[in-house]
Protein backbone atom coordinates (compact mmCIF):
# COMPACT_ATOMS: atom_id res chain seq x y z
CA UNK A 1 0.00 0.00 0.00
CA UNK A 2 1.60 2.90 -1.53
CA UNK A 3 -0.56 5.81 0.41
CA UNK A 4 1.11 7.79 2.87
CA UNK A 5 0.01 10.49 5.07
CA UNK A 6 1.40 13.25 6.24
CA UNK A 7 0.36 16.06 8.93
CA UNK A 8 -1.51 19.27 8.06
CA UNK A 9 0.92 22.44 8.37
CA UNK A 10 -1.38 23.96 10.71
CA UNK A 11 -1.48 21.65 13.63
CA UNK A 12 0.70 21.55 16.63
CA UNK A 13 0.67 19.38 18.92
CA UNK A 14 1.65 18.48 22.82
CA UNK A 15 2.07 15.61 24.90
CA UNK A 16 -0.15 15.75 28.73
CA UNK A 17 1.23 12.77 30.41
CA UNK A 18 -0.27 9.74 28.22
CA UNK A 19 -1.94 11.95 26.18
CA UNK A 20 -1.49 14.20 23.00
CA UNK A 21 -3.85 17.83 22.64
CA UNK A 22 -3.10 19.01 19.16
CA UNK A 23 -4.77 22.53 18.38
CA UNK A 24 -5.13 23.12 14.27
CA UNK A 25 -4.75 26.80 13.95
CA UNK A 26 -7.03 27.23 11.32
CA UNK A 27 -9.87 25.59 12.02
CA UNK A 28 -9.61 26.28 15.68
CA UNK A 29 -10.14 22.64 17.33
CA UNK A 30 -8.66 21.27 19.93
CA UNK A 31 -8.26 17.04 19.47
CA UNK A 32 -6.97 14.62 22.01
CA UNK A 33 -5.33 11.40 21.07
CA UNK A 34 -4.16 8.73 23.92
CA UNK A 35 -0.71 7.71 23.58
CA UNK A 36 -0.21 5.31 20.52
CA UNK A 37 -2.16 7.87 18.71
CA UNK A 38 0.20 10.56 19.96
CA UNK A 39 2.99 8.19 18.82
CA UNK A 40 1.46 7.49 15.30
CA UNK A 41 1.26 11.01 15.40
CA UNK A 42 4.66 12.56 15.93
CA UNK A 43 5.45 9.85 13.00
CA UNK A 44 3.50 11.82 10.84
CA UNK A 45 5.61 14.70 10.88
CA UNK A 46 6.96 12.90 7.63
CA UNK A 47 4.95 11.19 4.97
CA UNK A 48 4.48 7.48 6.33
CA UNK A 49 2.27 4.95 4.60
CA UNK A 50 0.04 2.37 6.77
CA UNK A 51 2.67 -0.22 6.58
CA UNK A 52 5.42 1.75 8.31
CA UNK A 53 2.94 3.16 10.74
CA UNK A 54 2.04 -0.74 11.93
CA UNK A 55 5.35 -1.79 12.01
CA UNK A 56 6.21 1.42 13.91
CA UNK A 57 3.50 0.59 16.45
CA UNK A 58 3.83 -3.25 16.50
CA UNK A 59 7.89 -2.98 17.40
CA UNK A 60 7.21 -0.13 19.95
CA UNK A 61 4.08 -1.89 21.54
CA UNK A 62 4.92 -5.31 21.22
CA UNK A 63 1.58 -5.99 20.51
CA UNK A 64 0.71 -9.21 20.48
CA UNK A 65 -3.05 -8.47 18.43
CA UNK A 66 -2.76 -9.55 14.99
CA UNK A 67 -1.07 -7.89 12.39
CA UNK A 68 -4.41 -7.25 10.76
CA UNK A 69 -5.97 -6.19 13.94
CA UNK A 70 -3.56 -3.57 14.29
CA UNK A 71 -3.58 -2.47 10.78
CA UNK A 72 -7.36 -2.22 11.13
CA UNK A 73 -7.27 -0.10 14.07
CA UNK A 74 -4.35 2.49 12.78
CA UNK A 75 -6.32 2.66 9.29
CA UNK A 76 -9.38 3.78 11.03
CA UNK A 77 -7.74 6.02 13.21
CA UNK A 78 -5.96 7.84 10.17
CA UNK A 79 -9.50 8.00 9.22
CA UNK A 80 -10.41 9.58 12.05
CA UNK A 81 -7.57 12.33 11.76
CA UNK A 82 -8.53 13.00 7.98
CA UNK A 83 -12.08 13.65 8.41
CA UNK A 84 -11.08 15.64 11.20
CA UNK A 85 -8.96 17.54 9.11
CA UNK A 86 -5.45 17.16 11.06
CA UNK A 87 -3.93 14.86 8.03
CA UNK A 88 -3.69 14.85 4.28
CA UNK A 89 -2.20 12.51 1.79
CA UNK A 90 1.20 13.31 1.10
CA UNK A 91 1.86 14.16 -2.28
CA UNK B 1 -0.23 -6.92 26.31
CA UNK B 2 0.44 -3.17 26.87
CA UNK B 3 -0.91 -2.61 22.76
CA UNK B 4 -3.86 0.12 23.01
CA UNK B 5 -5.37 0.79 19.51
CA UNK B 6 -4.64 4.22 18.43
CA UNK B 7 -7.65 6.35 18.99
CA UNK B 8 -8.81 9.76 18.80
CA UNK B 9 -10.49 10.97 22.69
CA UNK B 10 -11.99 14.19 22.24
CA UNK B 11 -12.45 16.27 19.17
CA UNK B 12 -13.87 19.89 19.83
CA UNK B 13 -13.83 23.18 18.81
CA UNK B 14 -12.02 25.91 20.41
Amino acid sequence: MNVKYVQRDQCEATQLEDEWVILDTHLYTITKLNEVGGFCWSLLTQPRSLDMLVQAVTDKYNAKSSIETVQQDVENFLSDLISYGLLEHAS
Amino acid sequence: TGYQKPEVLSHQPV
